[in-house]
């Protein structure tokens, strides 16, 4: 059969080489320790710092007019969790994707949600080859084994949900069983994509798959008419492959990615006022009423059939951390809260089936109603 | 030769002619006397009798006389010699009688008389005259108050054409009233100009406890008196819910400028509201939750300014 290809790379920089010195003298030092672990923490975070605006910078000038949705999808590199997009036809969902892949090295794979697509169309697939013999090859989810960092379900809700559980455990786990063994996915970020325009033989996400993707971001056409306009007549971005290929490969290496996460949701510790300020954002999404939220035609008590999840509140607040790191501080602000409370809570958040079929119209309404129906302090 | 009579007169001559002389200058000395000095006062000094026009009475009108006497020192107005109210004949009678010092010598009567008198046509009536009489010590003194003509006329036609329908005494028309809706109209504007005036006063010096759009800060301001000094985490919510209300959704540094297009009055005070937000942060999600006289000082200022901008 086959094998993952262990692939590792060390860039040889000069604050790679003064980390590494620091980590030799560190523990021969313990008086000196505390100081050169402090310094190590905050070379690492000026120097990712850079790099990610700079990554940030560079998918800007390939997906013009999008600066939110790039902001958000560098936070959820960042926090090290799953995108789910939605939007039009046509706004950059794939362009954007795959300059994300491009700038963050590693494997990319994408598969096209359809009806027909199996769980077993993920993991191989079966041809004769030249001499007429059978033969079974990896399918997207393990051909690049562990070096996969960037996996695109294209219209992810025409699959089955058979297909959306094989994802689950990949989502979640970053492994999945095959061939009598495990295959491990330590760097994958998954990224779906779900079309707004067409509903017809779809299957909706399972609230369990809907609560893996740590944001749902809505793609929305650039409402600026220069933006447009260069969309419309400059040619650079006709081209999508030479648009994608003038983004500087491996400018964020992937596999260091988890490294600086767990290190940004270590370093900043929320201060108690702001535990109480998430805990009441958390509380209000599952009874909005409670905290003075009202929308037109609605009964309250009655809107909410579940709130978000507990791990969808590790999620919010990992995305909290990781903007107000963006944001060069070391403390959690109420701002940085909001900033993200749309995108990770809005897609957890499950309203009444009477009012289900005005999601699109209530849902903005609530996160908004509940954004300024809590105080902090 | 004559010799001089006066040389030839005798003593007894000459004793005569002196006696005549003085008698003659005593006599025209008291010529000169009685004549350069002035008689004594008489005892009524003024006296003045203040009547109304003599014609255009009918049945029923009053008629009112005015008496203005001035008297020597010493004189009293005898009470009696005034006519008694009532009636003085069968269509006269007296409806009021007041006797008014003005001053120590100067009495002021005021005689209201009431005509009872239905003539048939134009008659000419006397009201009759009196004595008034004073006193001094055992003399008595008379005023005579002259009577007073007037005439009177009848309140029914002379001849009655009672075949046109019309009847023996009629009502005069109806006099058209003056409009008084302009008046009215100036005056209910007047009115709600000035409760409207008063009210918005109150508004906005946040009065209206059930309206407190206007007096979060004043609020803010009286709590904050009362707040110790190693309270400032506490002093820094209550300048937070100023705000929030103000806002009527909670107010964050970084929604300032949405802030300042609700409230552009706020925009002159924006280095301290940028100072007041970075402060709070720290102090409560930055994990420096110290501060000193300083800030205190800064922030019951800010509040103040607050409570000036916010009465406008």
């Amino acid at each position: 059969m086959f094998s993952p290809k262990p692939k590792r790379w060390q860039s040889l920089t000069v604050s790679n080489v003064l980390l590494r010195l620091i980590d030799l003298i560190a523990p021969a030092q313990p008086c000196t320790g505390a100081f050169f672990k402090t310094m190590k923490t905050d070379s690492l975070f000026t120097d990712w710092r850079a790099k990610a605006l700079q990554f940030e910078k560079n998918i800007n000038q390939v997906v013009i007019g999008q600066t939110a949705t790039v902001r958000n999808v560098l936070i959820a590199i960042f926090a090290r969790g799953h995108v789910l997009l939605e939007g039009g036809v046509g706004v950059g969902k794939t362009t954007l994707l795959r300059a994300v892949a491009q700038g963050l090295g590693g494997s990319y794979q994408r598969i096209e949600g359809t009806i027909d697509l199996m769980p077993a169309d993920l993991i191989y697939y079966t041809y004769l080859n030249h001499e007429g013999r059978p033969c079974v090859d990896p399918g997207p989810l393990l051909k690049e084994g562990e070096q996969l960092s960037t996996f695109f379900f294209n219209e992810i809700n025409r699959a089955r949900p058979q297909v959306h559980s094989l994802l689950l455990r990949a989502m979640s786990e970053g492994s999945v069983s095959a061939f009598n063994r495990e295959y491990r996915f330590p760097h994958i970020q998954v990224f779906a994509d779900r079309n707004r325009v067409e509903r017809e033989e779809t299957f909706e996400l399972p609230a369990a798959a809907r609560d893996r993707f740590l944001m749902e971001i809505n793609v929305n056409t650039p409402a600026d008419d220069a933006v447009l306009d260069e969309l419309m007549f400059n040619p650079r971005f006709h081209d999508v492959d030479s648009l994608i290929a003038g983004i500087q490969r491996d400018s964020l290496k992937y596999y260091e990615l988890n490294e600086i996460s767990g290190l940004i949701q270590k370093t900043l510790e929320p201060s108690p006022r702001l535990r109480k300020y998430a805990l009441d954002l958390w509380k209000a999404s599952a009874d909005p009423g409670q905290y003075g939220v009202k929308l037109s035609d609605v009964d309250m008590p009655s809107l909410i059939q579940a709130g978000a999840s507990p791990r969808g509140m590790s999620y919010f607040i990992k995305a909290a951390k990781v903007r107000a790191w963006l944001d060069n501080r070391t403390v959690l602000l109420p701002e940085d809260v909001q900033a993200v409370y749309n995108v990770t809570m809005a897609h957890r958040i499950f309203l009444a089936p009477v009012y289900a079929y005005r999601k699109d119209e209530l849902m903005p309404q609530l996160v908004n109603g509940i954004l300024d129906a809590v105080a902090a302090p | 030769m004559k010799s001089s009579p006066f040389l030839h007169c005798k003593d007894s001559d000459f004793s005569r002619q002196i006696v005549k002389y003085a008698r003659s200058i005593l006599v025209y000395s008291l010529f000169l006397l009685v004549a350069c000095s002035e008689g004594l006062p008489p005892p009524i000094e003024r006296f003045e009798f203040e009547t109304p026009k003599p014609f255009g009475y009918v049945i029923g009108d009053k008629i009112r006389h005015r008496i203005v006497i001035e008297t020597r020192s010493g004189i009293q107005l005898e009470p009696t010699s005034l006519p008694a109210k009532g009636d003085l004949n069968r269509w006269l009678s007296i409806d009021q009688i007041t006797v008014r010092p003005a001053s120590k010598h100067l009495t002021e009567i005021q005689l209201t008389y009431q005509i009872f008198y239905a003539p048939l046509e134009v008659k000419m009536l006397t009201i009759p005259g009196f004595k008034l009489r004073f006193k001094q010590g055992d003399q008595a003194i008379e005023q005579v108050v002259p009577e007073w003509s007037f005439t009177v006329s009848p309140i029914h036609e002379l001849a009655v054409r009672k075949e046109e329908g019309n009847t023996y005494r009629r009502p005069d028309a109806t006099p058209t009233l003056i409009s008084s809706e302009n008046a009215w109209r100036l005056l209910s504007i007047s009115l709600a100009s000035g409760l409207f005036s008063g009210l918005f006063l109150a508004f906005r010096y946040g009065y209206f406890v059930s309206f407190p759009r206007r007096s979060f800060f004043s609020r803010a301001n009286s709590r904050l008196k009362k707040v110790q000094p190693n309270e400032l985490g506490l002093a820094l919510v209550i300048v937070h819910q100023a705000f929030n209300q103000l806002n009527h959704k909670p107010l964050f540094k970084h929604r300032l400028s949405e802030f300042y297009r609700l409230r552009p009055e706020f925009k002159e005070i924006g280095p301290e509201l940028e100072w007041f937000f970075n402060f709070s942060n720290d102090y409560f999600f930055g994990g420096n939750p110290s501060a000193g006289a300083d800030e205190w000082a800064a922030l019951k200022r800010l509040c103040q300014r607050c409570v000036e901008l916010e009465r406008g």
